[in-house]
């Protein structure tokens, strides 16, 4: 957490808070509107590293659409560092809060460059073009996220860590408070699940990031927050809020929970056959 | 990086001066022999002036027939191929042109309306003011369609909604035209053959005045969002949460872009082709280079167009062919080509 970056303003990390959000799928008729987050409150503190957890459906991506201005909540507000965000113009929303999400897209001959500029957006107003500044932090950027070389590339032919690096690059131009992320490691391999987490959890911001991976969310997150049903069914530390009974609830799986031989965080073991357990 | 920016300003100060050599040079070729020392005699004469001179048979092709066509001529390339970039750019879609909403085809029934209205009327009236009512007939045709295009799919704002409606509208105007044709006159089918393929024969300095101001209004708009609109192919919620509001944007962009076309189609007729594939032809060529798309496809668009017109009046001695037969068929040529030229597996 200590690690400092040259690349980015090193602002303070913003605090988080979710109050009483809900929302529904909009339909045809009201009566027909299915609820997808009722009455969703939490809380995360400044420069927290905070998973999110729930199976599928839950209203994982929802929350965290909420938060990034994707879905207006119907009711509840969503709060940054105490100011609803509904409240903010769209570029000053995105010089607060970013986020890197696993949209397949082509850029249509965009290079890997003119994708990470695109995080100078909220900064600039019409007409206005990079500084010197500007393209010395995407240059440092480059380095950091090891993009450097493909750079005038076409974003299309990257690798998909490649392009999560790129994703995370232009996040952080925006220079955020607040990262958001939606199942960041989807679709990598290992090597690169580890590699980007920690590119993330070394950043001086708060992040909120929604994991289906419990192991690496038990691994990398100071705190957990369980979404089932659309509400929050619990949020604390990894060792408290991973334990057999509740995975068995909202994962319907039975798991063998025990403590990590390396690093002493929670482990879960899942049952994969019916005997022997 | 200092290499590349100096990259793409020769590359732009090279298109620069094709586009200038282009309509100059372009000048010489048609039906009337003029060389080019007579295109350059006669511009110096209007640089430096020709007092109490009356103006020679020459002079007057020059000045009064070859010089607007080829201005028109460019302008219309310059629009066609900006307004298919910023289409494709806000639908994030490929197969966007200039006329995805039903343009031509509203343009081409607003056209075939008039026809069939003045036919019934007396020759006289035809000569000069058909001119101009047809053209308005066309832009508010044009106009119609692109307003019915954004009542039904506007205010969500969702790309496939618009492109489903733009396919809707433009199909309901083509029938209408079709059955308006079927009912009137066989003369008024020979004169929608311009509204649908295109030309540049009606060019005067009056109405290139109009022409131009929108054209470059709206490349200066779009040089002013350049940078969300280069965000907005994120998709649609990456472009939000990098701060830009995606359905003003894509609504406001079309808008702008269906009234240029909707000028350049009442003033040329609906020509085809360019407007999808210069956009694709200079993407692929600029890659990397960091020239801002929207310039970079004006200044192409445009010469391309230019010389497309030096085609249509020259490859028949007797008589002009339409310009949108042109670019369809080179268009498809080149683009083909490019296509499966191997890539560059960069």
């Amino acid at each position: 957490m200590s690690t400092t970056n040259t690349s980015h303003h090193v602002k303070s990390c913003a605090t988080l808070k979710v109050e009483g959000v809900s929302w529904a799928a909009p339909s045809s008729s009201k009566s027909n509107a299915l609820p997808i987050l009722s009455n969703v409150s939490l809380s995360i503190d400044k420069g927290k590293f905070v998973g999110l957890i729930g199976p599928n459906g839950a209203g994982k991506s929802t929350l965290l659409r909420t938060i990034y201005r994707a879905c207006k909540p119907d009711s509840g507000k969503v709060l940054v560092n105490g100011k609803d965000i509904w409240t903010l113009s769209n570029k000053e929303a995105a010089r607060n809060t970013a986020v890197i999400l696993q949209e397949q897209n082509d850029y249509m001959g965009l290079t890997v460059r003119d994708v990470v500029a695109q995080g100078l957006n909220p900064h600039k107003g019409l007409f206005e073009l990079d500084t010197q500044s500007d393209r010395e932090r995407i240059a440092v950027l480059m380095v950091e996220m090891e993009l450097h070389e493909l750079q005038h590339r076409p974003f299309s032919i990257l690798s998909g860590g490649e392009k999560q690096r790129a994703f995370l690059a232009r996040a952080l131009l925006q220079s955020p408070e607040l990262l958001l992320m939606d199942e960041p490691t989807n679709h990598l391999d290992i090597h690169f699940q580890l590699e980007v987490i920690r590119k993330v959890k070394a950043l001086p911001m708060t992040v909120f990031a929604s994991f289906h991976d419990l192991n690496l969310a038990a691994a990398f997150c100071d705190e957990l927050v369980v979404i089932d049903h659309g509400k929050i069914v619990a949020q604390g530390s990894p060792p408290d809020i991973l334990t057999e009974d509740l995975i068995s609830k909202v994962y319907r799986t039975c798991s063998l929970v025990d403590t990590h031989p390396l690093h002493g965080h929670p482990r879960v073991s899942f049952a994969y056959h019916d005997r022997g357990v | 990086m200092t290499a590349i920016s100096s990259r793409s300003l020769w590359f732009v100060a090279a298109w620069v001066f094709i586009a200038f050599v282009s309509i100059v040079f372009s000048v010489a070729f048609g039906a009337a022999n003029i060389s080019m020392a007579d295109v350059f005699q006669s511009l110096k004469s209007l640089v430096i002036g020709h007092e109490g001179a009356v103006l020679s048979v020459q002079d007057r092709i020059i000045w009064e027939l070859r010089a607007p066509r080829a201005v028109l001529a460019f302008l219309a390339g310059a629009g066609l191929s900006l307004a298919g970039a910023v289409l494709q750019t806000v639908t994030r879609n490929p197969l966007s042109d200039p006329y995805l909403f039903g343009i031509s085809s509203g343009a081409s029934f607003g056209a075939v309306l008039v026809i069939a209205a003045l036919s019934g009327t007396s020759i006289s009236s035809i000569a000069i003011l058909s001119e101009y009512t047809i053209a308005v007939g066309a832009f508010a045709g044009s106009l119609l369609s692109v307003l019915i295009v954004i009542a039904l799919a506007g205010r969500s704002g969702q790309v496939e909604r618009m492109l489903l409606a733009g396919v809707a509208t433009s199909f309901m105007f083509s029938a209408a035209t079709s059955l308006v044709l079927y009912l009137s006159d066989p003369l008024a089918a020979a004169s929608l053959i311009f509204w649908t393929l295109g030309s540049f024969a009606r060019a005067d300095w009056a109405s290139l005045g109009l022409v131009s101001f929108v054209i470059v209004t709206s490349l200066l708009c779009f040089f002013a969002f350049s940078r969300p609109l280069r965000t907005m192919l994120a998709g649609d919620e990456n472009a939000q949460a990098l701060g830009v509001n995606v359905i003003k944007m894509r609504l406001g962009m079309l808008v702008i872009s269906s009234l240029m076309t909707a000028v350049l189609v009442a003033n040329c007729g609906g020509i085809g082709f360019v407007g999808l594939m210069i956009p694709h032809i200079v993407r692929r060529f600029t890659i990397g280079l960091h020239v801002n798309l929207f310039l970079a496809v004006t200044l192409i668009g445009g010469s391309f167009m230019v010389w497309v017109d030096v085609l249509a009046r020259t490859v028949y001695q007797s008589s002009e062919l339409p310009v949108g037969v042109i670019t369809a068929a080179l268009g498809s040529m080149f683009f083909l080509l490019v296509l499966f030229r191997r890539e560059p597996n960069t």
